[in-house]
């Protein structure tokens, strides 16, 4: 239940009698629903210090996932649960971002892994604050080949804006924020979270959602199958009441040899990470900006080297075989935020 | 007066809330009777209308209930 983020979904079912329940059943229920709220909170007090200061250093940034999910997507935010705290910055804030949350207490867990490597290639960087929460910030959704196909400069040119607390806090417009629930569900995680496939069910009914636009992006970005894989695996995993014009689209979309190829790539059950920066490096526009990326992936900053505690024989070594090992796969276990 | 400080957090729990209000070091969960009273500070309100609206529900009796009353909106107001 807590994997998936479904405290909330379970209380709700219990409360209006769906899901038969004893009193201890409902007591654990509400035990569990609580204890995810403070935590909850406490992240949304963490965003609000960090959306103040980038604000105040003239950063540009918008709200992603969690708590732009909770009060957007959701009719009741206490449904959707989150466990840090996403925002988006432009790649050439990538490193004053960093700097101005830094101010507020969080710290960047994982060096760069060679100068100007966020900025130019990298998905974003984790800040983590000394008690318990983080920030992930964002330069674009996803490692790998989308990471250079997206367009993150344009996520800036739309917003909606949320109230948290008394603040106003600014998120990805609707298209832009059910592309990256479909990134997230079927591409970020070998096995999604089911609260990210139901981000995905909630995006795609979304009243205000412009099929059109949705899909000329989604065109542009090369990941017409990362939305038709997020849609009908939410769809075939949930079964929600309603089939909406998205879920019909994606129901008949054939992806070709190559967009199958490319999915592959976040498909690995093992060294995935590898696996991505490997496909990241056909996906690099010039061939100098290829040799900086693939240089970067073999042969990181003395720094970020010294982090990992390993040598760059021994990395060399894997990079070169990405089915021997997982070479940058951090303490979780899961690709770097990087 | 009594009005929600717009500065708390919060999230329902069931029957209950979760509140974070500034500068708490930690989130407060309140159970169903505090809820409510949060829930008629949703706009600003008197003392005297939430209790009258209280007791009209049976929610509040006593002389505990009223000192519950002003713990609560001490805690959940401005």
């Amino acid at each position: 239940m807590s994997r998936h983020r479904l405290s909330g979904f379970l209380l709700a079912a219990i409360e209006d009698e769906s899901l038969p329940a004893t009193e201890q059943q409902v007591a654990s229920a509400i035990g569990l629903q609580r204890a995810t709220m403070e935590r909850v909170l406490t992240l949304d007090r963490l965003m609000l210090s960090a959306v103040e200061r980038l604000t105040e250093a003239g950063l540009p940034h918008r709200l992603l996932k969690g708590c732009a999910h909770a009060h957007l997507l959701y009719p009741d935010p206490s449904l959707r649960p989150y466990v840090d705290v996403d925002i988006l910055v432009p790649s050439e804030s990538f490193a004053s971002a960093v700097a101005a949350l830094e101010t507020v207490g969080v710290t960047r867990v994982l060096p760069e892994l060679r100068a100007d490597f966020d900025r130019r290639f990298g998905k974003g960087a984790t800040l983590r604050a000394p008690h318990g929460g983080a920030v992930d910030l964002h330069r674009t959704f996803v490692a790998g080949p989308f990471a250079m196909w997206i367009d993150a400069s344009s996520l800036f040119d739309h917003f909606v804006s949320l109230t948290v607390g008394d603040m106003e806090v600014l998120a990805l417009a609707t298209e832009e924020r059910c592309l990256h629930a479909c990134f997230h569900a079927a591409v970020s995680d070998l096995e999604p979270a089911l609260i990210s496939l139901r981000d995905v069910v909630q995006a795609a009914s979304a009243p205000a959602l412009d099929l059109d636009r949705l899909l000329r992006i989604g065109g542009q970005w090369r990941a017409l199958s990362v939305i038709a894989k997020a849609v009908t695996t939410a769809w075939s995993s949930l079964e929600p009441e309603g089939e909406p014009p998205l879920a019909r689209w994606a129901r008949s979309f054939e992806p070709s040899a190559k967009e199958r190829r490319v999915l592959r790539a976040y498909e690995a059950t093992q060294h995935r990470w590898a696996h991505q920066a490997v496909a990241g490096i056909r996906a690099v526009s010039g061939v100098r900006s290829r040799i900086a990326y693939a240089t970067a992936i073999v042969a990181p900053s003395r720094r970020a080297m010294a982090w990992r505690g390993r040598s760059a024989e021994h990395r060399l070594g894997r990079v070169q075989n990405p089915l021997v090992g997982d070479p940058q796969a951090d303490e979780t276990g899961d690709p770097p935020t990087q | 007066m009594y009005e929600r400080d717009p500065e708390t957090l919060w999230r329902r729990v069931g029957a209950g809330v979760v509140l974070l209000p500034p500068g708490a070091a930690a989130p407060l969960p309140l159970g169903a009777f505090a809820a409510r009273v949060w829930q008629l500070l949703s706009s600003p309100t008197n003392a005297r209308s939430i209790r009258d609206t209280l007791m009209v529900e049976g929610s509040l009796t006593g002389e505990a209930g009223t000192r519950e009353l002003d713990r609560v909106l001490t805690l959940s107001s401005r």
